[in-house]
């Protein structure tokens, strides 16, 4: 039996074309997004900067992540050209700092708008209220502005640096502002400090947490998914961490070896938009668990080695993150050397023709920019998101990553939640 | 005889400052010799104007606001940018052969005695009213896309050095022919530089 | 207005977007409060009543319709085209929204499809959308995103049963009666006419040369900062421009000039005058204005 199921609840909708035998049970899901906005087209032809100013309008919940992308395609657009353009440490780190808290606020908010949300309505249970964890959010979006300006849509990062020259006073601030997110995170979030979270993540204990991931955790065991999800379990991260991990070996990725499969598109007599993104011709699966297993962090190896890439490990390696972030922005904030120039001045870019590509990990896993321009102006621009290596639609036989997770489900209802477990998002996978 | 009003009272002495110091030049030029030859008083004069200084500067603002005035009709007018430039060159030199004085207190007083302008006259405020229009006639020509895109400066220095060297020829009996018969050429040439390609 | 007043009824729905006004919104610390007296009958995050296959199946009225997004008669929602949606849930509203700028405009997204995309009222100026004849029920916020206190503000507006005075575009003159530029740090700068000689420092002013659009840009982003602390300005970077119909222009970081005169004056002031002010200010040397504002970091 074949059954259309509309997605929403995402950042756009998606259509599951679920295919199931006489039980119920999924035997191939399709995967099609439907809506389509031609970002690549509206880019070209403009002047090079102004994709920083078009291009985080790909997406309202990561456009911050194609920001920095686009600014770091600049700058190896001006590499390419034969002007090195290194940026300094305070502007790589001010950068770090909120492309960071894009990641949180997005992790916080799935975790609560869309899993817990979801899942308690498969379990007939009333819907809870997400604010405070949209207040958190709001916090950590707060933090970000201090430096970019606002959030969403800021374009503060330009090739050569960041526009902001921030004082202690942004900085003093965005660390009052961390503590009570990690307050958030503790409290709320794990129901216990990090260092008893790491213990149960080592010992197979997670389930007792008393937060509300050991709630979301609770609810897949009671629905009997904690074990389902699983896919390749191979991983690509082409941003910050380059590899990739498969079978237990972790190796350096060839950005050559990546490539768009369009053949299902609306222009190619297919009938959706998205394009598939393939690396070595295989799907390969991108975000928290692929940058989880490439920097070999521990509790989620730990996991991955016990259970492989379940619906488990990979809620756990998105909730994980926020946990490892939390620290890494802190970090970052205490050693942030404001006496540094935020900016370094490039040569005009009209003086520039070349070729560039800039890789970032948004919150959903590794976004690439790519362009060409000549004389400053826009010649072709391609954009590959997160969402195309992980929700990329393939055969029956060969199916993508999100396919394979949902196929076995005992019910649409069951594999739809699975769908949810990679975070959807439908404006950035067609853009 | 009417009663001048203060304003006018004004103006003519300005009138005869302007001549005097076009000639004598700024330094020879002393309040007692401006009020002897107004035919006033000395103590009166200095009614009018507070110092030898500040009336150079009134001088230089009634200077740049005529000549203002002149550019402003011309901007105003329907004329094509080619035709503005020879409106333009036509004016100045048709002040500097009628009333040469303003012309060459600008040249000889104004520019060539920058310490005298330095308190009260920094920068360009004093003729800000002329160049305000030469700013004006030059956005408007290169908006329209007659005249190519370029630092205003280089273009003004282009066009104003151009017209008061030919003045300062002129003034010096050096050119052969008179100013006006140069007015066609000058304002080819200036439109030649300037234009769009 | 009865003393224990109904919840309002409000639906979110969604044309061409990138869910940026959905996600600026979810940023008010007080949208707890907000929710208290607001029932969504459906939203794109939010916990509502209608999914949105059922939206668009029922059409229901509703005291307010928000939509985000851009207009094109055959986008579809939950296989709905947006022709058939719009009208029919529009004519059911007592009040509409027109979040953001491409709802507003057409916006960025417009530029995909200029012929066919367009704002619900407004194809970029002209008030030739598809809700055009209901114009005197709409209110337009734009903003590319929409700061969510504007949205706030109109709905406790409505709320409260007050009208709220709106400007050629529909725009509440309260948010939109100022400029980006009112309350930029940057105004003494503005005034002295010293620009910022590059990016990436507390001083100068980003008019001259790096694009900003504020002095010609209507909203209140200076006043009701973002996310309660910043700005685009007060962060560094140029004001695009993004409240306005002409959203986005080219050449967005570098600003326009004829012969080292810019190509836009600060909105309502004569050329001439502007000129005549910008060559006296320009005159000066003031000390205090050339140099870091906070030495140390020299």
């Amino acid at each position: 039996m074949i059954t259309h199921e509309l997605i929403e609840r995402i950042e756009g909708e998606a259509v599951l074309d679920f295919r199931t035998d006489r039980e119920g049970r999924v035997e191939e899901a399709n995967i099609r997004f439907l809506h389509f906005r031609g970002m690549e087209a509206i880019l070209e032809g403009r002047n090079a900067l102004d994709a920083l100013v078009i291009a985080p309008r790909v997406c309202g919940i990561c456009g911050h992540s194609h920001l920095i992308a686009a600014a770091r395609m600049l700058e190896n657009l001006y590499q390419n050209g034969g002007e090195a353009l290194p940026i300094t440490s305070k502007a790589y780190a001010i950068r770090e700092i909120t492309r960071l808290c894009e990641v949180m606020q997005n992790h916080i908010k799935w975790l609560y708008l869309v899993m817990l949300h979801e899942s308690g309505k498969l379990l007939k249970l009333e819907p809870p209220s997400a604010l405070k964890a949209l207040y958190v959010s709001s916090k950590i979006n707060q933090l970000c502005a201090l430096f970019s300006g606002q959030w969403p849509h800021s374009s503060y990062a330009l090739p050569g640096g960041v526009t902001c020259d921030p004082t202690h006073i942004e900085v003093m601030q965005a660390l009052k502002i961390l503590s009570e997110v990690e307050g958030f995170v503790r409290e709320d979030i794990l129901g216990c400090d990090v260092q008893a979270y790491e213990y149960t993540l080592s010992d197979g204990s997670l389930l007792g947490l008393s937060g509300d991931f050991g709630t979301l955790l609770r609810r897949f065991e009671e629905l009997e998914l904690l074990e389902s999800g699983k896919s390749y379990g191979r991983y690509l991260a082409l941003g910050d961490e380059i590899g990739v991990w498969e079978k237990g070996e972790r190796s350096l990725a060839d950005l050559n070896l990546v490539r768009e499969d369009g053949s299902k598109s609306f222009d190619q007599g297919g009938n959706m938009y998205a394009k598939n993104a393939l690396y070595g011709g295989e799907f390969y699966e991108t975000g928290p668990l692929a940058r989880a297993m490439l920097t070999n962090r521990t509790g989620i190896a730990n996991l991955h080695n016990r259970y492989g890439d379940t619906a488990l490990t990979r809620l756990s390696a998105r909730v994980d993150e926020v946990v490892v972030i939390l620290a890494r922005v802190e970090e970052l904030l205490r050693t942030l050397e404001l006496s540094e120039a935020s900016f370094i001045p490039p040569e005009p870019i009209q003086t520039l023709s070349a070729e560039g590509v800039g890789i970032v990990e948004a919150p959903r896993g590794s976004l690439i920019h790519r362009a060409r321009i000549e004389k400053g102006k826009i010649t072709a621009y391609s954009i590959i998101t997160p969402t195309q290596w992980n929700l990329g639609n393939g055969t029956a036989t060969l199916p993508g990553i999100a396919q394979k997770a949902m196929i076995g489900a005992d019910s649409i209802a069951k594999a739809s939640l699975i769908f949810r477990t990679f975070d959807v998002c439908s404006v950035c996978t067609t853009h | 005889m009417a009663r001048l009003s203060k304003e006018e009272r004004k103006i003519s002495i300005m009138t005869k400052a302007l001549e005097l110091f076009s000639t004598e030049g700024f330094y020879q030029t002393t309040m007692p010799s401006i009020a002897e030859k107004i035919g006033m008083s000395v103590g009166n004069l200095y009614n009018y104007f507070t110092s030898k200084e500040m009336l150079a500067k009134d001088l230089i603002l009634y200077i740049a606001n005529i000549l203002g005035e002149e550019i402003r009709k011309i901007n105003e007018s329907p004329l094509s940018t080619k035709e503005k430039i020879d409106a333009i060159v036509h004016m100045y030199f048709k002040i500097a052969q009628e009333r040469p004085e303003t012309i060459e207190y600008f040249l000889r007083v104004y520019l060539s005695n920058r310490e005298v302008f330095q308190n009260c006259c920094e920068g360009m405020i004093c003729v800000s009213a002329f160049v305000t229009e030469l700013m004006i006639f030059f956005e408007e020509g290169v908006r329209c896309g007659d005249l190519r895109d370029q630092d205003f400066f280089s273009a003004f220095g282009l066009f104003m050095g151009y017209l008061g060297g030919m003045v300062f020829l002129n003034g010096e009996k050096i050119l052969p022919k008179s100013l006006e018969s140069y007015e066609l050429s000058i304002s080819d040439n200036i439109y030649h530089a300037l234009k769009s390609r | 207005m009865p003393s224990n007043p109904a919840k309002l009824k409000i639906i979110w729905l969604q044309g061409i977007t990138c869910n940026g006004n959905t996600h600026s919104f979810l940023n008010d610390p007080s949208l707890g409060r907000l929710l208290e007296s607001v029932e969504f009958i459906h939203h794109p995050l939010l916990a509502c009543t209608l999914n949105l296959s059922e939206l668009v199946e029922h059409l229901p009225a509703s005291d307010i319709l928000i939509i985000e997004g851009s207009y094109k008669a055959d986008f579809e929602r939950a296989y709905r085209r947006m022709d058939s949606v719009l009208p029919a849930l529009a004519a059911k509203a007592e009040h509409i929204v027109s979040l953001g700028s491409c709802a507003s405009f057409g916006g960025i997204f417009k530029e995909a499809d200029p012929e066919r995309i367009s704002g619900i009222v407004f194809d970029r100026e002209k008030a030739l959308g598809p809700l055009a004849e209901m114009m005197p029920k709409v209110i337009t916020l734009s903003g590319c995103p929409v700061h969510p206190k504007w949205l706030t503000f109109v709905i406790d507006m409505i709320r409260a049963g007050k009208a709220i005075s709106v400007d050629e575009f529909r725009r509440p003159k309260e948010l939109y009666a100022y400029l980006v530029h009112n309350g930029c740090l940057r105004n003494e700068y503005f005034e002295w006419k010293v620009d910022s000689d590059r990016f990436g420092t507390k001083e100068g002013c980003l008019f001259y040369a790096q694009g900003c659009q504020a002095p010609f840009t209507h909203g209140s982003c200076n006043k009701i900062l973002w996310n309660e602390v910043s700005s685009k300005t007060r962060s560094g970077t140029p004001c695009f421009g993004c409240t306005e119909p002409s959203f986005p222009k080219r050449e967005l970081f570098s600003t326009k000039t004829y012969m080292s005169i810019p190509a836009e004056v600060p909105l309502g002031v004569p050329k001439r005058s502007y000129l005549a002010l910008t060559g006296a200010a320009k005159s000066f040397h003031i000390k205090r204005l050339e140099e870091r504002l906070i030495d140390d970091n020299a």
